[in-house]
């Protein structure tokens, strides 16, 4: 594991470039490239925020659009990082039949040029607060944090789901149906505080609140962000912490499953 | 020191024939009566011991299937081996494929620095050798443009290029020669010489064999169902030209007897012999300069080709024809008893007719040769293509298709040449 992992940092120049390759690919093709990215979660605020204010009016939550996207951006982009990793074996398949090189390589660097995709996405999100008169407390100081704890949780799912996918090519449409009923289990267009703490199903008293921070580590990770940048508040530690140590967890058990697999992707891809 | 070295390596491949490919099949299959697991498992090398020494070039050479890809692909690393270990020291670049990991968005330079971290190199090495790699590729006027613009001889020409500057302790090589156009093939093995006098390590699969001898001391013949056999360049290619054309020779008996040689149908018996069958060929030989027949000549020699005929039925219009073949698909030379006004008179029921060639100026490499028997308006009565093959070797380095006789001289002009120089000036 050590001796994979210092080779994987003297192939960093690849995953740089492949970063880069990555985004240059997507920004080159039109000039509305960048603008789009940005575009295009603003379009989906605008469709939520017509929903929950003119349609549904009953609505308590101030400033609902800065809510919602608080929370929209860290979604697409664990989605999208999610579905990229997933594919990014079978995607190029050329290359690893031909050339060898440590193959987490190829899901790690669809992770980051998401993330910096992300990060020029939070560009609008800040300007958004500013125009909702939202100021900026020094929570935001945890953002590296919590960042860090997404970034983990979906590498170590993506290496996951990479290697299941070279075995399963239907990995990526269950994938599919798996991320929409997730967005609706993780408190995105709503707050996780209206989730019961009490509620009986079949007899069984659950707390469906404290179920949901356990089970759905994105949930937690979500909300913090939320409370970080629309609450102004720190991030409730106990579950930050706990949510960290999964995720770490998840990447280390996803990195073993992957190079444990990834010497057969030659073959089986 | 041997810096490649292989410990009884073996490398099985299974093919599961009704292996679940998704999770549906694998739903469908568990709720199912259905559970024969077919497997098929084939070894695609079995027990290979292999030293290569430092600064040594090896050529790899075997029939299609034989493994060479694959022992190729588990030294560097893209596949692991069954059984058996493989140690490798010092830096290693594999050239499987040319341009791995291009992306048409990219311009030409972006594209060299990230083909270039994909074979393992940092930015820095990248930067150094970067305008020796755009002159080589000769890509200079178009290396800022989008690679989407690039012709295939373009992208493959850098492809080879960033390869070429590499600069890597072993250097794997997997048919990219095939590629380009020949002077660039030239280019290419000029490269690869220059590697080897420089002292690296050179793997090198190839089909070319003329370029095997010349560039390799020794080599590895790998063949599917038989022990892997090492041994002189020279003296490997020439058993393994051997076992070509005995393979060639025991099919064509095979075809022979599997299909008649009283075949009455006009349509195609096989892919490489088609024809009605009222006159066939019997037998053909390629008799050198000795009188004795051979599968090989010396570039410049004389060389008879006979056709032995059997005839099953007489017929009254009957056309003897040849056509040489280089083994890219060049066709060489064609030519019959019709186009050469000869005329054979009656025909005997066995017989023999012989075609002549004071000096064939083929240049050394491989070739195949096409025996036909056909009326005037073409119809076939026996037609192979191809018959057999048969190489040419030469001392001389020349390149071509063929050698017109020639000669140099030095200072003094023809008196003819002399005026009309004179005359233009």
């Amino acid at each position: 594991m050590i001796v994979r992992f210092a080779e994987l940092i003297r192939y960093r120049e690849l995953v740089k470039n492949l970063v880069v390759r990555d985004l240059k690919a997507r920004y080159k093709n039109s000039i509305l490239g960048l603008l789009w990215s940005l575009l295009n979660p603003l379009f989906t605020m605008l469709v939520f925020t017509i929903v929950f204010t003119f349609m549904m009016p009953n609505n308590q939550i101030s400033k609902f659009p800065v809510f919602l996207l608080c929370a929209l951006l860290p979604w697409n982009f664990f989605q999208a990082a999610l579905t990229g990793c997933t594919n990014s074996i079978v995607e190029n398949a050329t290359l690893v039949k031909k050339v060898y090189f440590p193959r987490e390589v190829l899901p790690l660097s669809t992770v980051l040029s998401n993330f910096v995709n992300f990060l020029l996405a939070l560009i609008v999100l800040f300007a958004m607060l500013w125009a909702f008169r939202i100021p900026l407390t020094r929570q935001v100081f945890w953002l590296p944090v919590i960042m860090a704890t997404q970034l983990a949780f979906t590498l170590g799912l993506g290496l996951i789901l990479a290697t299941t996918n070279v075995f399963y090519r239907d990995t990526g449409l269950i994938l599919g149906v798996a991320l929409q009923a997730w967005f609706f289990l993780t408190p995105i267009i709503y707050p996780i505080d209206i989730l019961p703490t009490q509620r009986s199903i079949f007899g069984l008293n659950l707390n469906v609140h404290r179920l949901t921070y356990i089970l759905n580590p994105m949930a937690s990770i979500i909300s913090s962000y939320r409370v970080v940048l629309y609450h102004g508040a720190p991030p409730a530690l106990n579950f930050m912490l706990r949510t960290l140590v999964t995720s770490v967890a998840v990447l280390m058990l996803g990195y073993a499953i992957f190079s444990h697999y990834s010497g057969t992707f030659g073959e089986e891809v | 020191m041997s810096v490649i070295c292989l410990q009884n390596v073996s490398k099985k491949f299974v093919i599961h024939h009704d292996r679940p490919r998704s999770f549906q099949e694998l739903l469908i299959r568990t709720l199912g009566r259905n559970h024969n697991h077919s497997r098929e498992e084939f070894w695609v090398l079995r027990d290979l011991d292999l030293e290569v020494e430092q600064g040594e070039t090896l050529g790899i050479i075997g029939s299609n299937g034989a493994g060479k890809s694959t022992l190729l692909k588990l030294i560097a690393g893209i596949i692991q081996p069954t059984t058996g270990k493989i140690t490798v020291k010092g830096r290693l670049a594999a050239l499987l494929e040319l341009g791995a990991g291009f992306h048409p968005d990219l311009t030409g330079r972006e594209n060299v620095f990230l083909s270039g971290s994909i074979l393992g190199l940092t930015a820095h090495e990248m930067r150094s050798r970067f305008d020796e790699i755009v002159s080589f590729a000769e890509l200079e006027k178009f290396i800022d443009m989008p690679l989407r613009y690039y012709s295939s001889g373009m992208q493959v020409r850098l492809g080879f290029s960033i390869a070429a500057c590499l600069d890597p302790d072993i250097l794997l090589i997997d048919e990219v020669l095939a590629v380009g156009d020949e002077a660039f093939q030239k280019k290419c093995l000029a490269r690869i010489d220059e590697f080897c006098r420089s002292g690296k390590t050179i793997l090198l699969v190839s089909h070319n064999l003329e370029a095997v001898k010349q560039l390799c001391s020794r080599v590895l013949w790998l063949e599917t169902n038989q022990p892997a056999v090492e041994g002189p360049a020279v003296e490997m290619v020439e058993k393994y030209r051997l076992h070509v054309w005995e393979e060639e020779a025991k099919k064509r008996a095979h075809d022979a007897s599997a299909h008649g040689s009283v075949d009455q149908d006009t349509q195609s018996v096989s892919k490489t012999r088609w024809g009605s069958g009222e006159i066939i060929v019997s037998d053909v030989r390629l008799i050198n300069r000795a009188g004795v027949p051979v599968h090989w000549i010396q570039c410049g020699d004389p060389l008879t080709i006979e056709i032995h005929y059997h005839v099953q039925r007489a017929v009254p219009d009957v056309v003897f024809g040849i056509a040489i073949y280089r083994s890219d698909g060049l066709w060489c030379y064609g030519t019959n008893t019709e186009i050469d006004a000869v005329d054979l008179g009656p025909l005997a029921d066995d017989g023999v007719v012989c075609v002549d060639f004071p000096s064939l100026g083929l240049i050394a490499g491989e070739y195949s040769l096409d025996v036909a028997l056909h009326d005037s308006d073409g119809h076939a009565y026996d037609y192979w293509h191809p018959y057999c093959a048969f190489s040419v070797r030469s001392h001389i380095q020349d390149v071509g298709v063929y050698r017109p006789a020639h000669q140099w001289r030095i200072g003094e002009r023809r008196a003819g040449d002399a005026k009309e120089g004179k005359a233009r000036a």
